[in-house]
């Protein structure tokens, strides 16, 4: 989520692909897009990694397409209910919906840009008060294992995690578990 | 650091328990003894059935060796408990309890439930407290601002439960949220 420079984090999530248009030919770039063609053409379609992106837009040689996590549809699901849509799973393997989502605000423009970073967070804290209420609720991981029923929701819920929530979730688990075992602990010599 | 994560940022229940161990209580003694100098003050004498006021580390001490009634804070009766638990469950905000009462309680409960008026309703009724608490906490989570928590009158025990999580899920909240933009454009300026 940060942009800096020993985040694990920042590098994982600068692996994620956008779809970028060149504006203009290139050079000796051709091999990019696996053509015969020396030269990269202008209105080329190209996923280009959001370590490179940046520089290509800011130098305007490409303009970019909205990825499909952040299209309209995506955001205004979140926006209608946060705790409904799996966002960790548009993202592919990591599931670094924010990160991504972050890099992608960097990217925009003013009133773009605005709206994305709200969008993002009010869907992180639309989703705060279940991801502690389940932590909390899944302190003993043996047990959490064999209940059901009802549980279907709280269920998914949590398969639709994000990288960032889960860390969260780990958390809020670990010392929940820590206080449980506090209050069930005796100083009573029997 | 050579520290694990979870006891770097929060004092761990057990921690909590020895810090409360310097709160005084007072005793009605069993036995006799002049007045003792200790490294925390003076204490004593010990007179039965003459009541006196020693730390909370000595009075359990005593009391495991049965030398000693802890006579319990007045806030331990079954009338003030349901008289805060009507409270929280009936108001928005957390109600007003002493800042130690988690770890107090359940101390006295473990180690003297002889020394305390119907030691098994005041034991459901903090559960019933503790857990009104929770979930409010929990509500509050909505709230939740990058800068601050908007949480009165939470006490210690809460708070380090809810330490890690609160302030990581702030520390995301802060990375989400976009300052107005800063004339940075030049730096990419070919």
């Amino acid at each position: 989520m940060d942009n800096e420079y020993y985040s694990l984090e920042a590098i994982i999530s600068e692996n994620q692909k956008i779809d970028c248009t060149f504006q203009l030919e290139v050079p000796e770039l051709g091999y990019l897009d696996n053509s015969a063609d020396e030269n990269l053409k202008a209105l080329t379609k190209l996923p280009l990694p959001c370590w490179l992106a940046p520089t290509m837009l800011y130098a305007e040689w490409a303009s970019f397409n909205m990825p499909r996590p952040f299209n309209n549809l995506v955001q205004n699901a979140v926006v209608a209910e946060p705790r409904s849509v799996k966002i960790g799973a548009l993202v592919g393997e990591n599931g670094r919906w924010y990160s991504f989502g972050k890099m992608i605000v960097d990217l925009l423009d003013d009133p773009e840009s605005k709206k994305l970073a709200d969008t993002l967070k009010l869907t992180f804290k639309g989703r705060l008060p279940d991801l502690m209420d389940q932590a909390q609720h899944f302190t003993g991981t043996a047990s959490a294992a064999t209940r059901s029923g009802g549980e279907e929701v709280g269920a998914e819920f949590r398969s639709g995690l994000d990288a960032a929530e889960r860390e969260l979730f780990v958390l809020a688990q670990e010392s929940s578990r820590q206080v449980k075992a506090w209050y069930e602990s005796s100083d009573r010599i029997r | 650091m050579a520290l694990p994560p979870n006891l770097r940022q929060a004092p761990t229940p057990q921690e909590l328990e020895y810090i409360t161990g310097e709160m005084i209580v007072a005793i009605e003694p069993l036995f006799r003894m002049e007045k003792v100098r200790l490294v925390s003050g003076v204490y004593g004498p010990f007179r039965p059935p003459a009541k006196t006021k020693v730390p909370m580390w000595l009075a359990q001490s005593l009391k495991l060796k049965r030398k000693c009634r802890i006579v319990p804070p007045d806030w331990v009766t079954v009338d003030f408990l349901s008289l805060r638990l009507q409270e929280e469950t009936s108001q928005a905000g957390l109600s007003k309890m002493p800042f130690r009462y988690a770890e107090v309680a359940k101390v006295l409960l473990d180690i003297a439930p002889d020394d305390i008026m119907e030691p098994d309703r005041i034991r459901i009724l903090l559960k019933d407290i503790r857990e009104a608490r929770q979930a409010k906490c929990r509500e509050l989570l909505r709230s939740l601002d990058s800068a601050y928590a908007p949480i009165e009158n939470l006490c210690s025990m809460e708070i380090s439960e809810v330490r890690l999580f609160f302030s990581s899920a702030m520390n995301i909240i802060g990375k989400l949220t976009v300052e107005p933009a800063p004339a940075e454009e030049d730096m990419y300026d070919f």
